[in-house]
Order: structure tokens, then C-alpha cells, then sequence
């Protein structure tokens, strides 16, 4: 009995000291941290508050003064026609991604990997990175080339095999400058996002192809039962970039057809930078670039939560 | 749990620490003393930023600056050339972050306007009105950086807007003299497409091509005037005049006589091999683009020696100057903000005094703002168009003379008439409610700015 009090203030020592521990080691850890996270708050967090306090004000770089309009610079926004083109081209842009570089890919690894994947895997994976490793600025101008009216390699084609009717100046008529953009993305992207699939397609353990075939199952039943939930992780991280990717799109417009003919394929990106850099109101663009911030943060967690959602069902 | 609750209030906390610290107001102004006089020996050190960066203009810039060292041993400068839209970009930045240059590059007009306006710019009037220097320019030019009555920009190069055509292809498709009227213009594009070649090369892919068309049908369809107060859009309700739509109709008929399809998909440097290469009869060009004619330029020898230029012909009873002509000047101007005002006037004053202005006409083929230094050109077409230019008034580029909010939506209904898809009253409709947007932001920014 004697010995219990010396053994609970022992404890408490012990407890003291472990405490006192676990304080000094956190402080230790919240300093090894914190460059990290000032660097963070600095470039990331504080961009972020900047642009949507710019957003609220009217201003020009050459003069001097702002002036607080609240909501202003949205409502400009929500009544700007070029703003609903931007943001309607932009969709096209993620719906045409995802539709090549997540769905049509898949299926292109999934094919590929079953039918030549063993024999002619190196070759495959040459001919999948070769488009990504060709810079934007010249992947744009070769289109640029390509798309030309006259003498256009894609014109002289159609021309070639009798569909004179379907040459066109794709690049010079609003109609189908942006699909020319996001053809010439899709080229470049496509490749790349097949190779990362064909990776998590090469991951799925054989048994279960197997098992699926004994079980009286198709290719196709085989794809959707078995391919597309395995490979679940890589798809919903491809579709977050690509996602994403389609709403920051900026190099590929300026290049080819800088926003234009009457501001056709502008695109969020390009006309944050066409109203800050060409129109000077600062304001109005910070606020196209807090809708831009925001739609990419939505498209994103909307992802993210959906897929650990699957992710707790499964 | 307790991590869960404490990290939303981290962020609310860092978020509200962020915008306390970014509360901070835009930079204000900072002028130096306008003391334009130098005391003593040239000394010290001046930042340049220009747009001359293409390779066969840098140069000549940089042998004046380390011409200008090697005068004044007391002195560096570090020159800064870009292109025209990384300028742009690069020099707005800089105005908004009130860090300007000493002398940085201007386009006259509006854009010029701006940094005059903003008190970025130093007033250069002491120095240029009624001195030996200010009448060494052209009046036109050196008016032409002129706001308020005042002088903010030093006018460096002279550009006029012409038709540069192929003699050959007029001759071979019996078009006999230069056109003088626009129905004699039109005429002479059916013919040449009857032999067999493409009229007029128009390369529009970055939309300055055709500001630079309705500069000049602007300016012969309505009176000086009534441009004048419409490009400044400090009033409501402007760009009523009949003569902006008759403009219009003009390029209309350009477009569907005169020009191959695909310009809106093409640079105007890839049109222009069109008509160096004989596949296009005339291209509407700068007087600074003669050098790209010549042999050393690039053009084969067929076309170097056999070409001419006509101005734009204007129809008949237009409504403006028929003998306006596009063009501009461009100058640089000397930052408000400068602690070497002094330094950079002198180094100006030396980079346009008449030899330096001769070389630069000899070296690089362009005219220069400086009188009496066509002369010096080697480059073939260039007396003429000086000459042509002193007979003539010139109308400032669209693209700068007004304020951009009208520039964009003028360029896309530009756009759109050469498509197709708008009518001249529609692109009109475009470009007053442009205008109208530009009045209401210049109005409340002069009214509410604090």
C-alpha cells in the first residue's frame, strides 16, 4: 500500500515529463513545418485572397485609385457574352477531354494491353509519349499548318478523297476555331493518359480476368466488371486533371488563334488575360479568375468526394 | 474531433490574417522633380524597356546605347527589348506596380494617354515646345504624344499604311496605273483574279490587320472630328456617324472581292510571303515592312526589284479626309518617377538627333520622326512614301488610338464581318455598346476613384 503514492507521483513524473515531451516535439515539428507553410500561405493562399479582394474593385494599372463596387465585377461578368462563350468553349473543352483522354484511352489500354500489350508494350509506349513530348507553342503551330484553308494538309485531304464539301478555314470561322483547339489538345493528351492507364490496367491481377471468364463473362462484361472499377484511383485522378486542365486551358488557345475570330475560342484563361492585359480592367478580370478558381475547386472536390465515396462502398 | 474542429478555424484564421495583409491599397504615385536640365558631365544610370526585339532591329538599338556610354564615360544603361504583346503584358505590370522604367516605349494615342493621364509620365513640353529639338520632328508625330496641350513622348519612328503590289501581276492582268478610287481598286481585284492570282494577302489571325484597314476607312468615311471625340469616348452616345457603317461596308466588299479565304487563320507575315512569291498581287502593309521587299529582307529578286505601293483609294463623296492615310509614330516616353529625368532627356535627344535619325533610316529602312532624314534610306519606295506622307494627314492606329474596351469589340465585329455572320448595322450595334461600356468604366473611374 505504501508503495501506491510513490508510484502515482512517479506517474505523474513520468506523465509530466512525457508531456512536456510531446510539447517540445510538436513545437519541433510545427517549426520544421513552417517554412513549408509560409511558402504556401505566400503563393498560394495569399494570391487566392488578393484576387478575390481585387475582384471587388474598379481599377486601372495606369492610373491611380481603386474604387470598391462590391459585386459589380460579377454581375459585368454574368451580363458579358464573351464571358458565357469562354465558359461554354471551357466546357466543351473538360466534356471533349474526358471523354478521349479518360474514356476512349481506357479502352484504348485496355484493348491494346490484352491483344499486343506482352509483344509490343516498348514500341506502344514510345508512341504514346511522343505527343506529349512535343511543346505546346509547336504542337500549336503545327496545327496551325495542318487546319490552314489552303494549302492545309487536313483540306487537302478531304479534298484527296472526294469530300470537297467538308474543306473548311477551321481556324478562321467561329464556328469550329475552338474544336481545332481541343482537337490539337486531345492529339497531344491522349497518348499520355493512355500510358498512365495502361500502367493501372497492367496492375489488375490476372485471376480476376480469369476468374471472370470461367464465370461464362465477354470481353466487354469482363471490361466494365473488372477493368473499370480496378482501375477506379487512376481514372478519378485523370479526370480531376483533366478536368481542371480544361478549365486553366490557356497556351493552346493564344497560340493558335489568340481568342479569336470575334472572340470564338476564348476561353476563361484567355479572357481573364485579354481583359487585364488588353482591356486594363484589372478588377473585372480578378473576378473572372475567382469564377475560374472556383469552378476548378468544385470540379475537384465534387470529384474527390465522390471517389471515396465508391471508395467506402467498395 | 478536436483536429477536425481546429482546422477550419486555422484556415479562417490564416484566411483572415491574408486579407488583413493584403488590405494593403494599390501603390500610389511617386513623382521626382521635373528637372530636365543637366548639371555637368552626363552621369549615372537609365533603364530602357522597348519593343524593338526582332533581331534585325535590336541591334541598331544597342550599338546607340553603347555609342552613348562610350561619349559619356559616366554613364550604363541597361537596355530591355521585347516583343510587342510580352510589352504590353511586361509594362502594365510595371505601371500598376509604379516601378517604371526611366524611358519606356509608347504607342501614341490612348495608350500613351493612359500613362500621361496616370501622372506616370514625365511632361516634356519645356524641352520640345518651341525648341530646336521640337522642331526637328514632324509636327504630325511629335503632336501625336501630345495630351492636354502638353508633351509626354519623345516620336522615334514614322509609319504610314500603303498597298505594296506587284508590278508584274498588274501587268499581267492588264491593270494599267494605280487605282485611285475604291471602285477602281475593286476592278482592278476582279481582274487579277480572272489571271489567276489572289487579289489582296490578308493575314488577320491576331486582329490588328484589320484595326489598321478601319483606321484608314475610318478616317476617309468620317469627318477628323467627330473620330476625334468618338475615339476618345469621354461622352455617351458615340460612333452615330453613317460613315463608321459605310466602313464597314467597305471591308465587306474588300473581303468578297479582294481577298482569298483563310486570312482570318493566317499571320500577316505568312500572307506576306504570298506576295513576295507572286501568288498574291498587294498586301495593305507598313512603311516599316519595306525592308522585308528587298533581297536582304528575303524577297526573291523577281519581286525586290518590280514592286510599288498606292495608297488606300477612297470612294467617291466619303465623308472624311480621302487623303488620310493609317499610321502612326513610335516614341518613347520618361517615366514620371525617374530619378534621372535629366539623364534620360539627354540620352533621348541624342538617340534622335539628325545623324543618329540618318543611321537609323540608312541601317534599319524605316522613316523617322526627325525631318529631312528620308534621304539617308537605301531601301527602295521610301523617298516616295515620305513624300506622300508630308502631303497627307495621318490617322493614328484604331488599336491604340482609343480605349481598349472599344478596341476588342471593334476587332471581333471586324471578325465577324469577314466571316460573314454580322452585317455592318451588327457590328455597328457592337461597337457603340462597346463604347458605351468604355464610357460608363472612364466616367466612374474619374468620379469615384479614391
Amino acid at each position: 500500500m505504501t508503495a501506491l503514492p510513490a508510484l502515482r507521483t512517479a506517474g505523474r513524473r513520468t506523465a509530466g515529463r512525457s508531456g512536456a515531451a510531446r510539447t517540445v516535439r510538436r513545437i519541433r515539428h510545427a517549426l520544421w513545418a513552417a517554412p513549408a507553410l509560409a511558402l504556401i500561405a505566400v503563393f498560394v493562399y495569399y494570391p487566392i485572397v488578393e484576387n478575390l479582394r481585387l475582384s471587388l474593385l474598379k481599377f486601372s494599372a495606369f492610373q491611380p485609385g481603386t474604387r470598391f463596387v462590391g459585386l459589380d465585377n460579377y454581375l459585368q461578368a454574368f451580363e458579358d457574352p464573351v464571358f458565357w462563350k469562354a465558359l461554354v468553349n471551357n466546357l466543351f473543352f473538360a466534356a471533349t477531354s474526358v471523354t478521349f483522354q479518360v474514356g476512349a484511352a481506357l479502352v484504348l489500354a485496355a484493348v491494346l494491353e490484352e491483344l499486343v500489350g506482352r509483344r509490343l508494350g516498348g514500341l506502344l509506349r514510345t508512341l504514346y509519349v511522343v505527343p506529349a513530348a512535343v511543346s505546346m507553342t509547336v504542337a500549336g503551330l503545327l496545327f496551325q499548318f495542318l487546319l490552314q484553308p489552303d494549302p492545309g494538309l487536313v483540306n487537302s485531304l478531304l479534298g484527296g478523297i472526294g469530300l470537297e464539301g467538308l474543306r473548311h478555314d477551321w481556324l478562321g470561322q467561329p464556328g469550329t476555331a475552338i474544336w481545332g483547339v481541343i482537337g490539337m489538345s486531345q492529339w497531344q493528351s491522349f497518348g499520355y493518359t493512355t500510358l498512365l492507364l495502361t500502367v493501372a490496367v497492367q496492375r489488375i491481377p490476372r485471376e480476376l480476368f480469369e476468374a471472370a471468364y470461367v464465370d461464362g463473362a465477354g470481353r466487354v462484361r469482363t471490361f466494365f466488371t473488372v477493368t473499370v472499377p480496378m482501375v477506379r484511383q487512376m481514372t478519378t485522378l485523370l479526370i480531376i486533371l483533366t478536368v481542371s486542365g480544361a478549365f486553366l486551358v490557356f497556351n493552346e488557345v493564344m497560340v493558335m488563334t489568340g481568342g479569336g475570330p470575334s472572340n470564338s475560342s476564348q476561353v476563361l484563361g484567355t479572357w481573364l488575360y485579354t481583359s487585364a492585359f488588353t482591356g486594363d480592367d484589372m478588377g473585372y478580370a480578378a473576378a473572372v479568375g475567382t469564377v475560374l478558381f472556383v469552378l476548378t475547386f468544385v470540379a475537384g472536390a465534387a470529384q474527390l468526394y465522390y471517389s471515396r465515396r465508391k471508395a467506402v462502398e467498395a | 474531433m478536436r483536429s477536425a474542429r481546429t482546422s477550419p478555424l486555422l484556415a479562417l484564421l490564416l484566411v483572415l490574417t491574408l486579407a488583413a495583409v493584403s488590405g494593403c491599397g494599390q501603390a500610389p504615385v511617386r513623382t521626382t522633380a521635373n528637372d530636365l536640365t543637366l548639371n555637368g558631365r552626363p552621369h549615372g544610370h537609365l533603364t530602357i524597356l522597348e519593343k524593338w526585339a526582332d533581331p534585325q532591329y535590336a541591334p541598331y538599338f544597342r550599338k546607340m546605347v553603347r555609342e552613348y556610354e562610350k561619349r559619356n564615360p559616366g554613364v550604363s544603361i541597361d537596355l530591355q527589348a521585347v516583343g510587342d504583346q510580352p510589352y504590353k503584358d511586361r509594362i502594365a505590370a510595371l505601371a500598376a506596380s509604379r516601378d517604371l522604367p526611366d524611358i519606356y516605349f509608347a504607342w501614341p494615342g490612348q495608350y500613351a494617354g493612359k500613362f500621361a493621364d496616370g501622372k506616370l509620365a514625365a511632361d516634356l513640353t519645356k524641352q520640345l515646345k518651341g525648341t530646336e529639338w521640337g522642331r526637328s520632328f514632324s509636327p504630325d508625330a511629335l503632336h501625336a504624344y501630345r495630351y492636354g496641350g502638353r508633351n509626354y513622348g519623345v516620336p522615334v519612328t514614322l509609319d504610314g499604311k500603303v498597298f505594296a503590289y506587284s508590278k508584274r501581276i498588274f501587268r499581267k492582268a492588264g491593270v494599267h496605273g494605280k487605282p485611285r478610287t475604291f471602285p477602281q481598286l475593286l476592278d482592278a481585284c476582279d481582274r487579277i483574279k480572272d489571271a489567276g492570282y489572289v487579289p489582296i494577302t490578308f493575314g488577320n489571325q491576331y486582329g490588328w490587320p484589320v484595326g489598321h484597314m478601319l483606321t484608314q476607312l475610318n478616317a476617309m468615311e468620317v469627318p477628323a472630328g467627330t473620330l476625334k471625340r468618338d475615339y476618345a469616348t469621354k461622352h455617351s452616345g458615340t460612333f452615330q456617324h453613317p460613315g463608321y457603317k459605310r466602313a464597314f461596308e467597305k471591308l465587306r466588299q474588300l473581303k468578297q472581292r479582294c481577298f482569298a479565304p483563310g486570312g482570318a487563320s493566317q499571320s500577316h507575315e505568312n500572307a506576306q510571303a504570298r506576295l513576295v512569291y507572286g501568288k498574291a498581287a498587294m498586301q495593305y502593309l507598313e512603311t516599316i515592312e519595306f525592308p522585308f521587299l528587298t533581297e536582304q529582307g528575303g524577297a526573291p529578286a523577281s519581286f525586290a526589284h518590280d514592286w510599288d505601293f498606292l495608297p488606300m483609294p477612297s470612294g467617291a463623296g466619303s465623308g472624311g479626309d480621302p487623303r488620310a492615310v493609317a499610321g502612326g509614330t513610335d516614341g518613347l516616353m520618361v517615366s514620371n518617377a525617374s530619378p534621372h529625368k535629366a539623364l534620360a532627356v539627354d540620352f533621348l535627344k541624342f538617340l534622335t538627333a539628325r545623324p543618329q535619325a540618318r543611321q537609323m533610316v540608312r541601317e534599319l529602312g524605316w522613316l523617322s520622326a526627325v525631318k529631312h532624314t528620308s534621304d539617308a534610306g537605301t531601301v527602295r519606295g521610301l523617298g516616295g512614301v515620305q513624300r506622300m506622307l508630308d502631303r497627307r494627314r495621318m490617322s493614328v492606329w484604331l488599336d491604340t488610338r482609343t480605349d481598349n474596351k472599344v478596341v476588342n469589340p471593334y476587332l471581333a465585329a471586324a471578325d465577324s464581318v469577314l466571316a460573314g455572320s454580322t452585317t455592318p448595322d451588327g457590328a455597328m450595334r457592337q461597337v457603340r455598346d462597346g463604347a458605351e461600356k468604355a464610357y460608363r468604366f472612364s466616367a466612374q473611374n474619374r468620379g469615384g476613384a479614391r
